[in-house]
C-alpha cells in the first residue's frame, strides 16, 4: 500500500520535475525574489543597522509587502495552471491509462498528484519564506513562532486554492473548471468587499452563496499581520491555519470521490 | 483462487454505453448490449471497423467508464476491483509513459503499483525486457524511444510479471516485421503457457495468426463471436468469369461439382462462376480451358478473416485479380 502511494508520488514528481510550466515558473519566481530581494534592501538601508530587532522588523515588513506583490500573483497563477491542468494532462497525454490499470485506487492517484503539486508549491514558497524567516531570525536572535505561524498560513492559503482547482479539474471538463473557479473566485473577492460594493437584495444573495466558499482573502489581514509582526496574537493564525485545512480536506475528498467516479478516457 | 479453471476470464453481459452528442446532447450508443465471455487459455480477437465501439468496449471491460446498460466482469468480479487488476496487464491503443524515466525504472515502478513482491523484481523487469528485446535501451529515457520502441516497452509493462490476462489494444501498430513476429511468438507463447490474452487490432493477418476466438464488433453491436476456424474457413475461394457462346453446355459439369454459373453483367456476356475450394478451382479451370472456353479472369477472394470482416461490417471485399491463365 505504502509502496503504490511511495511509486505514484515519485511519478507525479517526476512529472512536475519535467513539465516546462512548472520549470519557467520556477526560474520567474526566482528571478522576481532576486529583484525584490534588491528592494527589500533599499528599504531597509534606511534603518539604523545598530538595532538588530528593528532591523529584523524591517525586513518583515517590507521583504512580505514586497513579497506579495512580487511573488504571489506569480504563485497564484502557476497554482491555479497546475491545479487545472496537472490532472489532465495525465489523461491527454495518455500516461495515466497504464496506472489506472493497475491496483491502484484513482483516490491514490487523484492524491498523490495533488501531494506532489503541493509540495512543489511549498518549496517554491519557501524560498522566499526561508530565506525572510532565516533573515529575520538571524537578526533578532531568535525564531518567532508567529512567524512561522504566518509562513504556514500563507501556504496553506495557496494550498486552499490549488485543492480548489484540482478538484474542479476532477470533477468538470477544464474549460468549465476553470470558468467555474474563476468565477468562485471573484465571487470570493466581491463577499470579501461586499459591504464597499453592495447593498440589499445583493449583499444577502453574496452573503448566502459566500457563505459556501472558502473564504481566503477575509483572514489576509491576521496573516501578514503575524509574517510582518505587527501583532503578537497567535489564536487568530492558528485560527486561520484550522479553518484553511478543514476547506482543505473538505475539497480533497470531493475532489477525490468525483475522479473516482468519472470516466477516464482519452477522448473525455 | 478466483476465476480459476474454466470459468470465463471475462464477461460482458448486455453492455452498453451511451454518450451524449450535440447541443442538445441526444444519446448516441458507442456500444449496445455486447454480450461475450472470454475463456482461459486462448488469446481473443476484438475487431471492428473505426468508431465500431472496440476501444469503447475495452474501456467498460477496464472499468475507465461505466456502462449505461448491463455488466461486465473480469475473473468473475467487478472491473475495478483490485484482485481482477492484480491479474491483469494492459496497453492502451492511446499512451505515452512518463518521458523523464528509464525503460527499466518504468517497468519497477510499474511492477510496484502491480503489487508483485519485491522480491524478484529485477528478474521480472529484465525478462520482460528481453522478451521484446529492449534490454539494450533499458537505460536510455523513454523520451528518446521511436514509436515503436515505445510499443515495445508498452507491451513490455504489460506482460510484466506473466499476469493472467492481458489486454492490448493495436499492440503492433508501429512495429516492424521482425518486431511484430517476435510479438506474435511471445503472445503464442503466452496461450501456450494457459494465459489469456484479448487483442484488439486493424491488422487482420496478426489477429488470424493468433487469435482462437474472434468477437467482431460493427456500430457498437457484436455481429459475430466464436472459433476463428469455424467462423472463417468457408471464406477462401474465388471467382472464375469465362466467356463461350454456349455457356449451358458447362452446366452438368458445374453441377457435378456443386456449382452454378451466372452472368457477370448486365450487358456482358461474360459467365461467373464462384468457387470455395480450391482444388475444385483447378479442375474447373482445366475443364474450361479443355473445352476452348475464354477465361476472363480469375479473382481470389480475401483469405478467412478480412472476408468474414468486411462482410459482417459491410465493407467491399478487397479482391485480388489475377490477369487470366495466371490463375495462381
Amino acid at each position: 500500500m505504502m509502496g503504490t502511494y511511495r511509486a505514484l508520488l515519485a511519478r507525479a514528481m517526476g512529472r512536475l520535475a519535467s513539465d516546462r510550466v512548472a520549470l519557467i515558473s520556477s526560474l520567474i519566481a526566482i528571478l522576481l525574489l532576486a529583484l525584490g530581494a534588491s528592494r527589500i534592501a533599499v528599504g531597509m538601508s534606511a534603518v539604523p543597522d545598530d538595532d538588530p530587532s528593528r532591523l529584523a522588523a524591517a525586513l518583515r515588513s517590507a521583504g512580505w509587502e514586497i513579497g506579495s506583490r512580487f511573488f504571489d500573483m506569480l504563485l497564484w497563477i502557476l497554482t491555479i495552471a497546475l491545479g487545472l491542468t496537472f490532472l489532465d494532462r495525465d489523461r491527454t497525454a495518455g500516461t495515466v491509462f497504464g496506472i489506472l490499470a493497475r491496483p491502484v485506487s484513482r483516490t491514490s492517484v487523484f492524491l498523490t498528484s495533488w501531494a506532489a503539486v503541493a509540495l512543489t508549491l511549498a518549496a517554491l514558497d519557501w524560498v522566499r519564506s526561508g530565506t525572510l524567516i532565516v533573515g529575520a531570525s538571524w537578526l533578532e536572535g531568535r525564531v518567532d513562532p508567529l512567524h512561522l505561524l504566518g509562513v504556514v498560513a500563507g501556504l496553506t492559503g495557496t494550498w486552499l486554492l490549488l485543492t480548489a482547482f484540482f478538484s474542479l479539474s476532477a470533477l468538470l471538463r477544464p474549460s468549465y473548471a476553470a470558468l467555474t473557479g474563476i468565477a468562485g473566485l471573484y465571487l470570493t473577492a466581491v463577499a470579501f468587499y461586499k459591504h464597499q460594493m453592495l447593498s440589499g437584495a445583493a449583499l444577502v444573495a453574496v452573503n448566502g452563496v459566500s457563505s459556501l466558499l472558502p473564504l481566503g482573502l477575509r483572514q489576509s489581514d491576521v496573516v501578514m499581520g503575524a509574517l510582518q509582526g505587527t501583532t503578537g496574537d497567535s489564536g487568530p493564525v492558528v485560527e486561520v491555519i484550522l479553518y484553511r485545512i478543514s476547506w482543505i480536506a473538505l475539497l480533497l475528498f470531493v475532489g477525490a470521490f468525483a475522479y473516482s467516479r468519472r470516466d477516464i478516457t482519452p477522448r473525455g | 483462487m478466483i476465476g480459476a479453471g474454466s470459468d470465463p476470464v471475462v464477461v460482458a453481459e448486455g453492455l452498453g454505453r451511451d454518450y451524449r452528442e450535440g447541443f442538445l446532447m441526444r444519446p448516441v450508443s458507442a456500444v449496445d448490449e455486447a454480450s461475450f465471455s472470454l475463456a482461459p487459455g486462448m488469446t481473443h480477437g476484438l475487431l471492428g471497423p473505426n468508431g465500431a465501439g472496440k476501444s469503447t468496449t475495452l474501456h467498460l471491460l477496464l472499468g475507465f467508464i461505466r456502462p449505461t446498460r448491463g455488466r461486465a466482469t473480469l475473473f468473475g468480479r467487478p472491473p475495478c476491483d483490485k484482485e481482477s487488476r492484480r491479474r491483469l496487464g494492459f496497453l492502451p491503443e492511446v499512451f505515452a509513459f512518463d518521458g523523464f524515466t528509464t525503460g527499466r525504472r518504468l517497468l519497477r515502478r510499474f511492477d510496484v503499483l502491480a503489487e508483485h513482491p519485491a522480491e524478484g523484481r529485477e528478474s521480472r523487469v529484465e525478462a520482460a525486457l528481453e522478451a521484446v528485446g529492449m534490454l539494450d535501451a533499458a537505460a536510455r529515457a523513454v523520451k528518446t524511444y521511436s514509436k515503436g520502441m515505445m510499443q515495445r516497452i508498452g507491451l513490455a509493462q504489460a506482460i510484466l510479471g506473466d499476469p493472467d490476462l492481458v489486454i492490448l489494444d493495436e499492440p503492433m501498430s508501429g512495429m516492424d516485421p521482425a518486431t511484430r513476429y517476435s510479438v506474435r511468438e511471445l503472445l503464442k507463447a503466452r496461450t501456450d503457457r494457459g494465459k489469456t490474452t484479448l487483442l484488439s487490432s486493424h491488422i487482420l493477418s496478426d489477429v488470424e495468426a493468433l487469435a482462437d476466438r474472434v468477437v467482431i464488433l460493427d456500430r457498437g453491436r457484436v455481429v459475430a463471436d466464436g472459433r476463428l476456424d469455424s467462423l472463417a474457413p468457408s471464406r477462401h475461394g474465388c471467382i472464375i468469369v469465362f466467356r463461350d457462346d454456349r455457356p449451358e453446355r458447362f452446366d452438368a459439369f458445374l453441377a457435378g461439382h456443386r456449382l452454378a454459373r451466372g452472368s457477370a453483367g448486365q450487358a456482358s456476356r461474360d459467365q461467373r462462376i464462384e468457387i470455395v475450394n480450391n482444388a475444385v478451382k483447378q479442375r474447373v479451370l482445366a475443364h474450361l480451358t479443355a473445352e476452348n472456353a475464354e477465361i476472363v479472369s480469375v479473382t481470389q477472394r480475401e483469405p478467412g478473416l478480412e472476408s468474414l470482416f468486411l462482410e459482417l461490417t459491410h465493407g467491399r471485399p478487397r479482391e485480388a485479380v489475377s490477369p487470366a491463365g495466371d490463375p495462381e
